[in-house]
């Protein structure tokens, strides 16, 4: 079982980097409330989700996009306002799920 | 039939030859035996069990031998060939049970993945099942022992049996290893309960197993669905506590507490979730096992 | 037939019946149920009868504890797939769009390719095919992203590399497959001496263009290669029911047999094939053109050595029934080993191998019996 707090690498991602999701009917969710439950279908893996992750995961599989992308979307459905801060944070929210082989960089 | 129907010499013989067919919840498991002492331990445990007449598709095919050789003098010992299959070292002969329980278990672990294997005690009352997951040390098995003492159905001291298709548990019933302690307070605790001998010297100290109630043998058939997930924490001296537990911790500590819950896939997910979803979920502490039994009998008539 | 000899059902020709003819499954008696399971379980095919029954829609008529058996036979075939998936997907994922042409072999290829002898197919590694020059790169990224070489005493990791075709396994300790990474198909020192470079030429790719699998006659020789001259006989049965399924699937298209045996002779690998014929057609009944067959026949040994291959080959291949082993088994598992390393190495080598190979077995024997002796309760 892979839990979502685990510290990334050491590299940096470029905020131009685009992020795919796995197709939708690859992912099984179980929600409580603020914690989600993740059954990858492609890894046989289970993830617990935060919130926060579980929103930034589940724009990506609508619709593929940069850290900025998906900030702004998700900033635009609840109505706060986007700062360097929250852009910081989302990135670092793709960098967990890119560690746990959640998400992709597009065309690798 | 029952192994009761089964006269000593007829079952010494057709443990030595064809074997005995034995039902054990839904399985049929194939014993072979030319083990000095091992058929009077097996008749005495299983006598309420059925025996399935001939021929029939065994789901296990457990044989117990005694190696040849030299040591067989100083030291007589048993082998346990799982479908003919060496998987432990040998045993001092005397431990021929124990080792025919144990292997048994081992070999239901490695296979039965149409089942959901939790690691857990099983016990129900008003048509609902309580499940106590745990791994040794947190005193799972004496908690079942003193459930059933009190008159809960036994579906299993080791093993809850999730079925996939529907959630339903599935008993099966078998003896309760008790361990070192245990026993004597189990003893204790229900003075009229019918123990087997005392096995000193295993892997766990010494075990000694409680004659599964025949009751539960009887209804071995009848499935139920879960109610309660209650994860035991036996501590000396610590006060009594049931504490509601959130789902999301409920459903990591069922997850790992599985035998095969990453085997089955979103097959054990799915039966995860639901049993969490379905289940209200506990932890217990305790030290004083007749506090214990009262909180969850409180838990279960409300 | 030698499969159904008088001991038949008592023995276990009853698996080569339960393959050849899946139809007779459904009139089997329960006694038979019983020992089926048994010896499909201990060959590894289990999942495939399942799989086989389920395609002819016949599992509900099945009684109720065969249908658990093979239920719980499919968990198995369905994790272990998936698990081989993920780890293509992570090797992919570990490349991050570096162009290294990544040729899958044996269940890894059919699974990706979904060709037959994937249905219900156990397999406990990927293998893959890599051009020699980028071994030591594919190998270094791998290690950078985690995967590490699986414990090897020194003596192996340098018989793997010097002797052997394949890198020493690689695997990542949060999955724990094993990763073979081959630069050819036979051995360096094999008397069998394939041009690795016209398998990649030829190779064909799937749908993700990362990755390839060889052309169907490549396939096909390399999995006789690999069953008749590795030495691992383990899972000899069910290659060898690969071998059938692929000769059923690819042998639709006349020009594959044609294909097949100019191909074998090119390669220098017509021993091969043809002990691949000889032992589908004996064992499974596959069909096979008898023009083909006929050609083969170039790539047979002399009489003698056939008569032994007959006999080793029967005594492998054959189920043992499970309270009943046969020492003669095991004995042909032995020979068959000495033969496929006598095949693979200079002969001084040859016995310093097999000494310390048996040294090293005998030692692991008894390490697993007292580890699973502790792990059990």
């Amino acid at each position: 079982m892979a839990g979502d707090g685990i510290v990334d690498g050491p590299e940096h991602t470029e905020a131009e980097t685009r992020w795919v999701a796995p197709e939708k009917q690859e992912l099984h969710w179980e929600n409580w409330g603020k914690q989600h439950a993740l059954y990858d279908a492609r890894s046989g893996e289970t993830h617990l989700l935060a919130e926060q992750t579980a929103r930034v995961l589940q724009q990506l599989v609508a619709c593929p996009g940069t850290a900025r992308e998906v900030m702004e979307a998700l900033c635009s459905e609840s109505g706060e306002c986007c700062d360097e801060q929250s852009l910081e944070h989302s990135a670092r929210l793709l960098r967990q799920l890119h560690n746990v082989g959640l998400i992709e960089k597009a065309d690798t | 039939m029952n192994l009761a129907e089964l006269p000593g010499e007829a079952l010494a013989r057709r443990l030595e030859g064809k074997g005995i067919l034995l039902q054990t919840g839904p399985f049929t498991v194939r014993i072979h035996s030319r083990v000095e002492g091992f058929t009077q331990q097996f008749r005495r445990f299983y006598a309420s069990f059925p025996v399935v007449s001939e021929p029939a598709i065994a789901d296990f095919h457990v044989r117990l031998i005694m190696p040849g050789g030299i040591r067989r003098r100083w030291r007589p010992q048993v082998l346990l060939l799982l479908d003919g299959q060496e998987v432990f070292l040998p045993y001092p002969l005397s431990h021929a049970f124990p080792l025919f329980e144990w292997g048994l278990n081992w070999a239901i672990a490695m296979q039965a993945h149409q089942y959901l294997m939790l690691h857990s005690a099983a016990v129900e009352t008003a048509g609902k099942v309580m499940l106590l997951p745990a791994w040794p040390g947190s005193g799972k098995s004496t908690l079942c022992a003193a459930l059933v003492s009190r008159g809960w159905r036994l579906f299993s001291d080791e093993f809850g049996l999730v079925r996939i298709d529907d959630g339903l548990l599935v008993p099966l019933p078998r003896p309760t290893p008790l361990k070192n302690k245990s026993i004597d307070v189990i003893r204790e605790f229900a003075p009229g309960l019918e123990f087997g001998p005392a096995f000193h010297g295993t892997r766990k100290g010494t075990v000694a197993h409680l004659r599964t109630p025949d009751a539960s043998v009887a209804q071995a058939h009848i499935t139920a669905p879960p109610g309660w997930l209650v994860f035991p924490r036996y501590q000396a001296g610590v006060p009594l506590s049931l504490k509601p537990i959130a789902r999301p911790q409920a459903f990591l500590k069922l997850a790992n507490n599985s035998f095969n819950y990453q085997l089955l896939g979103l097959h054990g997910f799915q039966a995860v979730t639901r049993l969490v979803r379905h289940c209200d979920c506990y932890i217990l502490s305790y030290s004083d096992l007749d506090e214990a039994i009262i909180k969850l009998n409180q838990l279960t008539d409300t | 037939m030698m499969a159904n000899r008088k001991n038949g059902y008592r023995g276990t020709g009853i698996l080569l019946t339960a393959l050849r003819e899946p139809g007779r499954m459904m009139g089997f008696e329960p006694g038979e149920w019983d020992l089926l399971l048994r010896v499909a379980r201990h060959t590894r095919l289990l999942g495939r009868l399942a799989v086989i029954v389920d395609e002819a829609g016949e599992m509900e008529q099945l009684p109720a504890s065969v249908r658990d058996h093979f239920k719980a036979a499919r968990v198995f075939v369905t994790h272990y797939q998936r698990t081989a998936r993920w780890e293509i997907n992570r090797i992919l994922a570990a490349l991050e769009g570096d162009d290294v042409p990544l040729v899958l072999l044996k269940g890894g290829a059919y699974i990706l390719a979904g060709l037959p002898p994937s249905r219900g197919r156990l397999l406990s590694d990927v293998d893959l095919l890599v051009p020699r020059e980028l071994l030591d790169s594919f190998e270094q990224t791998l290690l950078a992203h985690g995967w590490e070489s699986v414990k090897l005493e020194e003596y192996d990791q340098r018989y793997y590399r010097t002797w052997m075709h394949e890198l020493p396994p690689l695997s990542h300790p949060e999955r724990g497959l094993e990763v073979d990474i081959h630069h050819t198909i036979s051995p360096l020192t094999s008397r069998l001496n394939p041009d690795p470079e016209k398998l990649f030429r030829d190779s064909i790719s799937l749908a993700d263009k990362r990755l390839r699998v060889l052309q169907p006659v490549d396939m096909v020789l390399h999995s006789a290669v690999h069953l008749f001259h590795d030495g691992e006989f383990i899972n000899g049965l069910r290659d060898l029911v690969d071998l059938a399924d692929l000769f059923q699937h690819f042998g639709k298209h006349a020009d594959f047999w044609e294909k097949l045996v100019g191909r074998a002779r090119s390669q220098g690998l017509l021993r091969p094939l043809f002990y691949a014929l000889r032992y589908t057609k004996r064992l499974l009944a596959a069909e096979l053109p008898d023009s083909v067959v006929a050609a083969a026949g170039e790539g047979a040994p002399s009489g003698p050595i056939l008569r032994l291959m007959d006999n080793l080959i029967e005594a492998v291949m054959i189920p043992e029934h499970p309270d009943f082993p046969r020492r003669r088994r095991a004995a042909a598992q032995w020979l068959l080993y000495v033969r496929s390393h006598w095949l693979r190495m200079p002969p001084g080598m040859l016995l310093q191998h097999l000494a310390r190979k048996k040294i090293m077995r005998w030692r692991q024997r008894k390490t697993i019996a007292r580890t699973s002796a502790q792990g059990s309760r």
